[in-house]
């Protein structure tokens, strides 16, 4: 049973904590929500469209830090063949291709009023896009596999190559961007950073955070029990093997 | 040493016996680059324009199809446990297994690839960097495809999932390779870009041996 | 009543870009509520079956793969 040990407090602390982080959570967002919406001043130059910030920076940010988590768990899931890492690895990347695609909506929702255009190749969008894929390929790798671990250690193995190389893709389109994009649009950048704007921002990024977090000990307490209902209908198969005379508990 | 030529030529001949020789992947190189035509118009202009993009993105396509089997046999006939075992480390094996599937994949691209050139309305002084670049940046598909490969093996999908995980990661070499020949067409250096491709083939290439091994390693549990 | 109709109806314009600022915060809570709702069911769904399952071998049919109906 020495393998269910840290599974099993991990249960017992995600189960103690849970409710005061969805608490929090819910706490954030009702004080961010309609502070975004309606307190915060509009901006100088982008008008009520700064508001489509509050939803999509802190998006962005959840996007990067899901995979950047990805990346820690992959290490300790292969450097300790820690088994709760691959329970949570395969917990979170959904959560991060969901933050991803909300950024990337809400992207386009930001830039059309903007640019003028649903899409803009810019460096930084192309590169949360690429990252999107990057989330999709772990999530289909990860159940791609009879076996969950050989999975979770696949997976493990291609966050730790995607972590590498995200900062090669993302120096690549920053070049490739700046080679082919006109001049007429510049940078995607953030309005200057007012108190105004500013207090709003971080709250819904750490109501974002919190969310992140509820959502991380949920899913991974559902992969643990997951696990042991497959563990369990294995032995239970295995036990139902001898045919004739009354079950014998299985030798292994 | 012997050893590991040993595996290039024999993933060389095995490639030959079953794949009708380079014939297939370099086919389908063409006839992807061809049907661009159809699909953007004949115009010299355009065509000279999105050439070396179009060049590129099919030898990216073009070099997944050899990748898949990249393992596959020895995965299947047991060999890779053979190799697991063998004296050579498991790096070793994937880069002579990568080396075949360069010279078996990449280097008729490298060929083929100036003619497409030139049915795409290249200028022929382009070309010679058309060459250089797919030379630089061919190798280093073959190298994250191997991890992809290695990854995949014997995976449900596996030949989708494999373009999935592949495709994103061999994005810097298609900007810088697609960049290189574009600098050459406008008589621009492209040094700058053969350096980037360089380093990168340098760089990545113990990220991806690791991967792969590693990755062998899982598929052999 | 007119002054808070007219705010309102100011507010809901958010100054002309009401086509992107409120489909925005719409999706916002479809992706983020809809995340949290499937991940609720799903743990629910797979906390109950382990109980159900959990139960010793008489109480609970020997039928391979199937997992009974929760009891509680």
């Amino acid at each position: 049973m020495h393998q269910y040990a840290n599974p099993n407090r991990f249960l017992t602390l995600s189960d103690r904590i849970l409710p005061w982080l969805s608490g929090l959570a819910v706490v954030l967002f009702a004080i961010g929500l309609p502070w975004a919406l309606v307190v915060a001043p509009p901006d100088y130059q982008q008008g009520e469209t700064v508001r489509i910030m509050y939803v999509h920076v802190p998006a962005a940010w959840l996007a990067v830090f899901c995979y950047a988590g990805l990346a820690a768990l992959s290490a300790a899931s292969l450097i300790w063949r820690h088994v709760l890492a691959d329970f949570a690895a395969r917990a979170i990347a959904p959560i991060g291709a969901c933050f991803t695609f909300l950024a990337l909506a809400s992207g386009a929702l930001w830039g059309k009023p903007m640019w003028g255009t649903w899409w803009v190749w810019d460096a930084r969008l192309t590169s949360v896009l690429i990252l999107f894929f990057f989330y999709l390929g772990h999530i289909a790798l990860s159940r791609a596999f009879e076996d969950p671990t050989r999975g979770a250690r696949a997976a493990a193995i291609l966050a730790l190559v995607g972590v590498v190389n995200l900062p090669i893709v993302k120096w690549s389109v920053d070049w490739w961007s700046s080679l082919h994009q006109p001049a007429s649009i510049s940078r995607f950048g953030t309005p200057a950073i007012h108190p105004d704007i500013l207090i709003p921002l971080l709250i819904m990024a750490a109501a974002y955070f919190a969310l992140f977090a509820a959502l991380a000990l949920i899913r991974t307490r559902t992969e643990i029990w997951r696990q042991r209902l497959r563990v369990l209908r294995l032995t239970r198969i295995e036990r139902q093997q001898p045919l004739a005379g009354p079950s014998r508990p299985a030798g292994a | 040493m012997r050893l590991f030529w040993n595996i290039v030529k024999r993933d060389l001949r095995l490639s030959w016996r079953q794949g009708g020789g380079a014939v297939v992947g370099v086919a389908f190189f063409m006839i992807a680059v061809c049907l661009f035509p159809f699909g953007v118009g004949s115009q010299a202009a355009i065509l000279a324009q999105i050439g070396p993009g179009i060049i590129w993105v099919c030898a990216l396509l073009a070099a997944l199809l050899s990748l898949e089997q990249l393992f596959q046999d020895d995965f299947q006939d047991g060999g890779l446990d053979l190799l697991l075992l063998a004296d050579m480390s498991l790096e070793r094996v994937v880069f002579a297994k990568c080396l075949a599937n360069w010279l078996f994949s990449g280097v008729p691209i490298l060929i083929v690839a100036p003619f497409l050139g030139i049915m795409l309305q290249m200028e022929m002084d382009a070309l010679p960097g058309l060459v250089a670049a797919l030379a630089l940046g061919t190798p280093s598909l073959s190298l994250i495809g191997a991890v992809g490969a290695a990854l995949t093996l014997g995976a449900r999908r596996g030949g989708a999932l494999l373009a999935l995980l592949v495709l994103p990661l061999q994005i810097p070499v298609l900007v810088f390779g697609a960049g290189a020949v574009e600098a050459a067409l406008n008589a621009q250096p492209m040094g700058v870009h053969l350096a980037v491709l360089t380093a990168l083939l340098v760089g990545l290439a113990p990220l991806c041996l690791w991967a792969s091994a590693a990755a062998l390693r899982v598929a052999g549990e | 009543m007119r002054r808070l109709m007219s705010d309102i109806s100011e507010f809901l314009a958010m100054g002309g870009y009401a086509f992107y600022v409120w489909p925005t915060y719409v999706l916002a809570v479809i992706v983020l509520g809809g995340l949290v709702w499937q991940s609720l069911s799903a743990a629910r769904a797979a906390s109950r079956r382990l109980a159900a399952d959990s139960k010793p071998a008489g109480a609970v049919a020997d039928r391979v793969g199937e997992s009974p109906q929760a009891t509680n």
